[in-house]
């Protein structure tokens, strides 16, 4: 709070063109939080576009496959992940209770479709639970990630069903027309890229590889693609030649989890590996008593420099990582987690049975812990996704009326 | 031999400093330029930030004269690994700064007053990051400004910030 204070002074002591130079770098909720403040904030500060998804000028080709039942052309989806706050708390307000983690698609009709935040209920949440619409002028509200998938043109709709897992970008698609690249995990255990203003789709290989190779996850981490697969290997692909690199790394020390599920996230400036794995060996499902869920959870950060991956016990201060099957991201910083510190969170279908909602079926794993722990055990944590807190339906009916003075 | 030139901060400390480095401050360029630079260059920057601008410029300075003595073969792989180099130098050097944010508005206003527009972004970016979750009436309270919208402005202020769910 008080760093906090300290920069808006600053901010504040700043000639305006300089002020401007800082305040329009801002993420999009707090930009449109100081045009909400007064004129000269609205007449120097532009308005930030929308993300509007799908993506409303970008159609992609998808000729990858002779098999002319598929999609010719793909849209590209963008939803992204909120923490809305109730306003009555301070900015830096740790009580989970206080604030809910949202996913949402804002889509061209104006209207906002509220997906589950990990991904887990295909479908969409349970609308009649969430109020009518919400003024976001009533609650503190931050972007956590942007998250994108591809689905097939609108026109294409009949064509035959494909898989998209995780969709990741190597820079926002902008006004500016810049160039970017796509990768995208596809149907079983492949990865392609596309870049902006190529006719086809890539496929990602190792050079040299005989076993079959099977991608689990990727991500885009300093300026780089990074793609862990199965037997255990990670990669990294470069977003303008897309040349392959195998990572030869050292582990620094026995990491059982081969059979497991691998994935890589960032924090605010490391990468994470994360490998989850269940124990057979314990308890029944479904689970009621917390300690029968048996899942071991390793986390290693890469350490570039010296090209390794090494354990890690306390790396992640108050920031926590979100493994979801299509995201991931982090909560960090800003002085502000209302959730589990130095800690993962993921989706695990061992535990769909007992939370048949969605946010009800995450695991938490402390890091250095090496064991998760179900959400439901920390019942003030358990409300972060879903459902939508009593404070927000409480506050619908004072929506027409902004707290302005 | 390179040409250097003595930077005096404004508490009195001398940096020697090559010429190269420092003209990548236009003001500094400037003052070269007119001929207004024989002896010591009087900045109006601190030592202790003027320590961490040279800092910059040096590692920007090292990533150019790099690129200068390259054939073009292997030249793109050399930038992406200088690329990767420069990320992680700069992880380090926004740490550093934002442990001492007495240091980062200090460098932010020197960078505007030296007129270096790459540090300057930059800071910004760095300085931006750390606002987030402050509404209106903070912002007002915080800047000392008034609410001077017209109803029908509020109006429009309202429809901007709306969600209507889909049903």
């Amino acid at each position: 709070m008080e760093t906090e204070l300290a920069v808006l002074l600053f901010i504040r002591s700043l000639p305006r063109d300089l002020q401007h130079e800082i305040l329009k770098r801002l993420e999009r909720p707090q930009i449109l939080c100081f045009r909400a403040a007064s004129k000269h904030f609205r007449n120097t500060l532009s308005l930030p576009p929308k993300p509007i998804s799908p993506h409303p000028d970008l159609v992609i080709p998808f000729c990858i496959h002779p098999d002319s039942s598929l999609p010719r052309q793909l849209l590209l989806t963008i939803s992204t992940v909120y923490a809305i706050q109730r306003i009555e708390t301070t900015s830096d307000d740790g009580d989970p209770a206080n604030t809910w983690i949202v996913r949402v698609e804002e889509l061209s009709s104006g209207v906002v479709r509220v997906k589950e935040t990990l991904y887990r209920f295909v479908d969409g949440v349970p609308s009649h639970q969430l109020p009518r619409s919400l003024n976001l002028l009533d609650y503190r509200v931050r972007e956590l990630s942007k998250v994108f998938g591809l689905v097939p043109a609108a026109s294409e709709k009949y064509r035959k069903y494909v898989y998209f897992g995780k969709v990741v970008l190597s820079s926002y698609p902008d006004e500016f027309d810049s160039g970017f690249t796509i990768l995208a995990l596809c149907g079983k255990g492949s990865v392609i890229a596309w870049r902006k203003g190529d006719d086809f789709w890539t496929y990602i290989k190792i050079e040299g590889s005989t076993a079959p190779v099977h991608f689990q996850d990727i991500v885009y981490y300093n300026n780089k693609f990074y793609a862990v697969c199965y037997p255990r290997r990670v990669i990294t692909v470069d977003p303008l030649t897309l040349k392959v690199t195998e990572l030869d790394f050292e582990i620094t020390r026995y990491f059982p989890t081969l059979r497991g599920n691998n994935f890589l996230v960032k924090s605010s400036k490391d990468l994470f590996w994360i490998c989850k794995e269940w124990q057979y060996l314990f308890g029944n499902y479904p689970f009621e008593d917390p300690n029968e869920y048996r899942t071991r959870v390793d986390v290693l950060k890469l350490d570039e420099k010296n090209n390794k991956w090494v354990e890690v016990s306390d790396e992640l201060g108050n920031e926590a990582l979100f493994i979801g099957e299509k995201c991931s991201f982090s909560l960090s910083g800003k002085g502000y987690t209302p959730c589990k510190q130095n800690s993962v969170y993921f989706v695990d279908e061992q535990l769909s049975e007992i939370g048949n909602c969605p946010g009800r079926d995450i695991g938490i794993s402390k890091i250095g812990d090496f064991l998760a722990t179900p959400i439901f055990a920390f019942p003030g944590y358990s409300k972060l996704f879903w459902p939508p807190p009593a404070w927000l339906i409480c506050n619908q009916t004072s929506a027409s009326n902004p707290k302005h003075e | 031999m390179a040409i250097m030139y003595a930077l005096k901060s404004s508490d009195n400390e001398i940096f020697e400093v090559e010429q190269k480095v420092i003209e990548q401050s236009e003001t500094i360029k400037k003052m070269i330029e007119d001929g207004a630079a024989t002896g010591e260059i009087p900045l109006q920057v601190s030592s202790k930030t003027l320590a961490k601008v040279l800092e910059w410029c040096k590692q920007r300075q090292h990533k150019t004269v790099e690129n200068e003595n390259d054939d073009n073969k292997g030249k793109r792989k050399k930038e992406r690994d200088e690329d990767d180099d420069i990320k992680e130098w700069e992880n380090k050097f926004s740490d550093e700064l934002k442990a001492d944010k007495d240091v980062l508005f200090d460098l932010l206003l020197a960078s505007n007053y030296l007129d270096l527009p790459a540090l300057l972004s930059f800071l910004c970016q760095l300085v931006a990051d750390m606002v987030a979750g402050k509404m209106p009436e903070e912002i007002r309270r915080m800047f000392n400004i008034e609410n001077d919208f017209t109803p029908e402005e509020e109006k429009a202020i309202t429809a901007e910030h709306g969600w209507a769910f889909q049903p």
